[in-house]
């Protein structure tokens, strides 16, 4: 066979080209580490590169979510751990002050007020410029100052909690001595008839429960749409141990008790059993009906937002209605979000199909518990002859308190629930990264001693192949013959 | 026999021998020239009247395998068809970038998706937003800048072909001279190898653009073919013309009509007009065919994958995001709801309240005695009667209640629209006061007719339900057509239109071929409007007629939009015409209003009102995420992808893999055609070309021969000088 000069030529040039375009490349990868210099070259790993590349991201981006959820958690639990301590404190001081210690009573509402403040900044706490506990509404700080709420806003004329709860006073009838918490008592000598009605059964002051008596005497009860009224009977003469047992439900729900005897101060006869029951009904509403007007005030207050609020007509009839929200009288006192799933409204995506939602509001039912009591303590002051009031007030606010704190539990085991999920996220997260770098080592990542090698052999070939194409020129006829 | 014979024999050995130096002088310098073939001058012995006179060279053939140099050709156009490709995939997949760079698409859809994650830790950061908005910028301008490049390389493959018809036209025309000369030689018998090698370079030129045939005739005349047998050349070489369009678009497209079609064409002109070769794909070799695949196929490939990305983002991410409240538009034709008074129930046993639903009369028997004076409880006894007959026969769905007005008594059903009631009697003992009265409802029986207005039908999922009670069974049946978005329909659904207009035209038509006979719809404006012409029980009878979809009033931004600045619309998938997807890559861009306000990514209406979300609120934006990460979308099946469900996320990295790993085929065809290629060059080269040992060895002969021829001049002289001296 002949070999043209030129196609051997044509033969050599390309080798050494190619050889020279090989290391050229393996020099590359040697000195980037990588294979590739773009995605085709990675052909059908291209792919795989992208997804894990993504992967790599997803990940990093879950770190990110992972530790700004993780401090926001964290915040919130310190938060309610303080709220729950401080309830705690100042229930038992309530409650023992309630049935003990009159002494202790002027501090627990120094104390009330101290931690109410306390109470809000924590509320009102921000992190990096957002406030942690308005829902979605994080630009502003959802619970106004305790001035504000006890006081009122004088710039806007919106009144307080301190106003709620005298208008409820007025309402509730507290201070009437003629028909105390709205009871009228009145008696028929020539029937001999004693009757106790409830003129307007509008759920202000007391409502009649039950009255129960010592034999003798009948119970006749009349109730209508809008009254209540029992009358007992056959008490022409009144038996000497006739008592009398009224049961009456007070506006925070519970029951309150009087029991009349028909011997007393006023001497015998209806006149002095009537006299007997106007005197308890009357201290009752100072003491037992004023805690429970005041509790009453707060609750609707802080229950809902626009909070409800006692207006009065012309005729002095009150009504409950809800503050209107173009003209608002009162102070609203939570300004966050108000939708119904306080956790949805704040929410990270950890990862792919993990989101978690940790949101926590004010007004929700521990916190806005926690503030109402603490509220009312510190809004309702008393003089030497309202201490029973205040007792009572104490020993409602101190059981409130303790309720609260039950509810302040829960939601901390809750964020802990999900501060378990983010944690093990954390943890996968971790150990996927781990994977996905060592698989895009395998898929990207040029292997120095491999490239080293085939470097090496590169070298050697063009080196064989530069002395070849040098003896190949001196193999000619030409430099052999002699013209 | 004389001296003179001998002298004359040795002076043509000289010049037979010097020609031959020659010959080997020519190969010896053109050893190294592309398409030169080894040139010989055989010996022939010179012969006058029978006697021979010595020696000549004979005319300077060519030393060439015309059936390798025939397979050389073909393999050529094959090598530049590959090549054009390879090298032109290669380019595009630089713009993929480096993996570590993570520049490409597919990184881009995923950076987007983590800033959303992030601003969905912190809404209402403006500075989380602003580099959401960033995110998604840089997608829009990722998209942009692959779609310009795919135009561009379309457009450097159509001035290429152009520039390739030109280089074919000159050959073609080069050759026509070449043949002329080449048979004017052979004619007087001189040598027209050199003119040859010259003509096959040229026809390798055209072979490497397109693929042809070629065949000598008498005179050594080159006749060439295209591919399919149409004449390039005989005699006269015929003109291929380009006929190039605008500047290059995606729209440009090529089509076989001349009228639709966006881009240029190779067109063969003959005296009987012009053909265009690319009609039937007769080219289908050579660099033109690579770049007519390239410009026609490939590219316009990866632009619509490119447009699918983008469209399906921009839908994605579009208006309508927000989980709005579904709202439920029932128009109902029957008196299927409504309040029917009823009056004294009366205290006496045997009282029963009889009703009838679908054409079927139940009974809700033996209500209970109540006293006149407590009408509540005379209410809540019949409530639960009817409840109670209701839930027995299986009407869970219609609701009832029974309420005190004034002196009457009213029951109230509620029904859904499935049902058909028709009918409320009472039958009893007179009741205290006031006798029984029997009241009866029931359709009113005249011609029906109920507009609803489809207005509302906008996105894709909103269905329209018309529901009529069949004579023959006497039951309800309805038929639901759902909103989809264009090209897929299947009988049950029809295809968005650009406008409100156009989609009621659509649901008209085909509601009119599914409704049962007897029932017509109408269409003015966007209201349909339907028809019961004939209510007797013998025909189906319309009953209700509803609209079911999400809420129209949400008013949050669609990230994406189509265009930019005083140009941008909201993208729709549709224009006026059709589908406003193709190109949409190259024009996709940021809303201007989320530009200009970042809090629009965050903030929706959460009621008809249009009541801003608060700035906190992440819902819109787990929402997008999920959109971009989670969701599946059906893709359009002609990508070259496959017809199948894909998240964004995942059809961003298709896209992007499909055109690495097309770039990295393609180079793999090429450096195996380029293998081939050179192997048989090797063996034309090798067969054809110039050894110079050879032409060393041959020039030795030579020289030796005029060696010798000199010595016998020389022998001839110094015999003449003998003989001279001899006579002298």
């Amino acid at each position: 066979m002949r070999i043209s000069t030129f196609a051997q030529n044509t033969l050599v040039k390309q080798n050494i080209l190619r050889l020279q375009n090989e290391m050229l490349r393996a020099q590359n990868q040697l000195a980037t580490g990588k294979t590739a210099d773009t995605l085709g070259d990675l052909g059908s790993s291209a792919s795989l590169s992208l997804s894990l590349r993504n992967d790599l991201n997803r990940i990093a981006q879950s770190g990110k979510t992972i530790a700004i959820a993780e401090t926001r958690m964290e915040v919130m639990q310190s938060s309610f751990e303080r709220i729950h301590e401080n309830a705690e404190g100042l229930s038992l001081d309530a409650l023992t002050g309630a049935f003990q210690n009159d002494v202790r009573l002027p501090t627990l509402q120094v104390t009330a007020e101290a931690m109410l403040q306390e109470t809000i900044g924590l509320m009102n706490r921000s992190l990096a410029g957002r406030f942690l506990f308005g829902g979605s509404k994080t630009d502003a700080p959802p619970v106004e100052d305790a001035d504000t709420i006890l006081n009122g806003d004088s710039a806007t004329g919106r009144f307080g909690l301190l106003q709620q709860i005298a208008d409820r006073a007025r309402a509730d009838q507290v201070n009437d001595v003629a028909s105390p918490g709205g009871l009228d008592v009145s008696t028929d000598t020539g029937l001999g008839t004693l009757t106790i009605a409830d003129t307007s059964k509008d759920g202000f002051g007391f409502t009649i429960e039950s009255v129960e008596t010592s034999s003798g005497i009948t119970v006749t009860t009349t109730e209508s749409a809008t009254a209540k009224s029992v009358t007992l009977s056959g008490l022409a003469a009144v038996p000497a141990d006739a008592t009398l047992t009224v049961v009456v439900r007070l506006p925070d729900g519970e029951t309150a008790e009087i029991e009349v005897t028909a011997d007393g101060d006023f001497g015998t006869g209806l006149a002095n059993l009537a006299n007997n029951l106007s005197e308890d009904l009357v201290e009752l509403a100072q003491s037992q009906l004023a805690a429970a007007s005041a509790i009453r005030a707060a609750s609707d207050f802080f229950d809902t937002v626009p909070p409800k609020i006692v207006t009065f007509d012309a005729g002095g009839a009150p009504s409950l209605v809800e503050d209107s929200a173009t003209s608002p009288k009162a102070v609203w006192w939570y300004a966050g979000s108000t939708g119904d799933t306080p956790r949805a409204e704040v929410a990270a995506e950890l990862d792919e199909g993990t989101t978690i939602r940790y949101g926590v509001r004010a007004d929700e039912a521990a916190v806005r518990d926690t503030l109402k009591h603490l509220a009312v303590l510190s809004a309702v002051t008393f003089e030497d002859d309202e201490v029973e009031m205040f007792r009572a007030l104490a020993d409602k606010s101190g059981r409130g308190l303790q309720s609260a704190m039950d509810r302040t539990e829960t939601l901390i085991n809750e964020i802990g629930a999900i501060q378990e999920v983010t944690l093990s996220v954390e943890a996968r997260n971790q150990s996927v990264k781990t994977l996905v770098q060592t698989q895009l080592g395998t898929v990207e990542d040029a292997d120095a001693y491999e490239i080293s090698t085939r470097l090496l052999s590169y070298e050697t070939q063009l080196q064989a192949t530069y002395q070849i194409t040098g003896r190949l020129q001196n193999l000619s006829l030409v430099n052999v013959l002699s013209f | 026999m004389s001296l003179t014979a001998s002298l004359n024999s040795s002076l043509a050995g000289l010049r037979a021998a010097q020609a031959g130096i020659d010959v080997v002088a020519q190969n010896v310098a053109n050893a190294t020239t592309p398409g030169y073939t080894r040139k010989s001058a055989p010996l022939e012995s010179q012969v006058n009247l029978g006697v021979g006179t010595g020696v000549q060279r004979g005319e300077i053939i060519r030393e060439v395998d015309l059936r390798v140099l025939r397979e050389l050709q073909t393999e050529r156009g094959n090598t530049e068809n590959l090549r054009v490709i390879s090298e032109f995939l290669a380019n595009l997949d630089q713009f993929f970038g480096r993996p570590e760079d993570e520049v490409s698409v597919a990184s881009a859809v995923n950076d987007l998706s983590t800033a959303l994650a992030a601003l969905a830790d912190t809404p209402e950061d403006t500075a989380v937003q602003r580099s959401a908005v960033t995110a998604a910028d840089q997608l829009a301008g990722n998209l942009n800048r692959l779609s310009d490049a795919v135009q561009s390389l379309r457009q450097d493959a159509d001035d290429a072909i152009r520039a390739d018809v030109d280089e074919i036209n000159q050959a073609l025309a080069e050759i026509e001279d070449l043949n002329l000369e080449i048979a004017a030689r052979e004619r007087t018998g001189r040598s027209s190898a050199d003119l040859q090698d010259r003509r096959d370079v040229l026809v390798g030129e055209i072979a490497g653009r397109m693929d042809i045939q070629t065949f000598t005739r008498g005179g050594n005349e080159l006749v060439i073919l295209t591919a399919s047998g149409r004449t390039l050349l005989d005699v006269t070489a015929r003109e291929l013309v380009f006929d190039g369009r605008g500047p290059m678009t995606p729209d440009a497209l090529y089509n076989t009509d001349a009228s639709l079609r966006g881009v240029g064409t190779v067109m063969l002109v003959d005296d009987s007009g012009s053909y265009d070769l690319l009609a039937r794909g007769e080219i289908s070799s050579g660099s033109i065919a690579g770049y007519v695949e390239l410009r026609d196929r490939l590219l316009p490939e990866a632009q619509d994958q490119l447009d699918e990305l983008a469209h399906q983002l921009a839908l994605a991410l579009g208006a309508g995001v927000v989980p709005g409240t579904p709202v439920t538009r029932t128009t109902a034709t029957t008196l299927a709801d409504g309040t029917y008074p009823f009056d004294g129930l009366g205290d006496k046993s045997g009282n029963a309240i009889q009703f009838t639903i679908d054409g079927v009369t139940y009974s809700a028997g033996d209500l209970p005695i109540y006293a006149a004076s407590d009408p509540g409880g005379a209410d809540a006894a019949v409530e639960a009667a009817i409840r109670a007959a209701l839930d027995d026969n299986g009407f869970e769905d219609i609701e009832v209640a029974v309420a005190t007005v004034g002196t009457d008594h009213e029951i109230t059903f509620s029904d859904p629209g499935r049902h058909d009631i028709t009918g409320l009697t009472f039958t009893g003992s007179a009741a205290i006061g006031s006798p029984a009265t029997a009241a009866t409802i029931g359709p009113d029986l005249s011609t029906e007719a109920t507009g609803i207005d489809v207005a509302n039908i906008v996105n894709p999922g909103d269905s329209l339900t018309v529901t009529w009670r069949d004579p023959a069974t006497e039951q309800p049946m309805s038929i639901t057509l759902k909103a989809v978005r264009p090209p897929a329909e299947e009988a049950d659904q029809f295809v968005l239109g650009a406008t409100a207009g156009s989609t009621a035209v659509t649901v008209a038509q085909k509601l009119a071929g599914l409704l049962p006979e007897g029932l017509e719809v109408s269409l003015s404006g966007t209201v349909l409007t339907f028809s019961d012409a004939d209510v007797d029980a013998n025909t189906p009878n319309l009953m209700a007629v509803s609209i079911t979809g999400q809420a129209a009033a949400d008013t949050s931004l669609p990230v994406f939009a189509d265009g930019e600045g005083t140009d941008q619309i909201t993208y729709t998938g549709l224009d006026g015409s059709g589908s406003a997807k193709r190109g949409f890559a190259q024009r996709i861009a940021v809303s201007d209003g989320i530009l200009d306000d970042p809090t629009a990514l965050v903030r929706f209406a959460v009621d008809a009102q249009g009541t801003l979300s608060d700035s906190g609120d992440p819902t819109h934006v787990l929402d997008m995420l999920d959109r971009l990460t989670s969701r599946t979308y059906q893709l359009d099946g002609g990508l070259g992808l496959g017809s199948r469900e894909l998240t964004i996320e995942d059809l961003s990295v298709a896209i992007v893999s499909f055109q690495s790993n097309q770039a990295a085929d393609q180079e793999d065809r090429y450096s195996f055609q380029d293998g081939i290629l050179e192997s048989v060059e090797r063996r034309f080269d090798d067969q054809s070309g110039v050894n110079i040992d050879e032409e060393m060895s041959d020039l030795l002969l030579l020289e030796q021969s005029y060696n010798a021829s000199s010595q016998i001049l020389t022998a001839v002289q110094s015999m003449f000088d003998a003989l001279l001296q001899a006579i002298r």
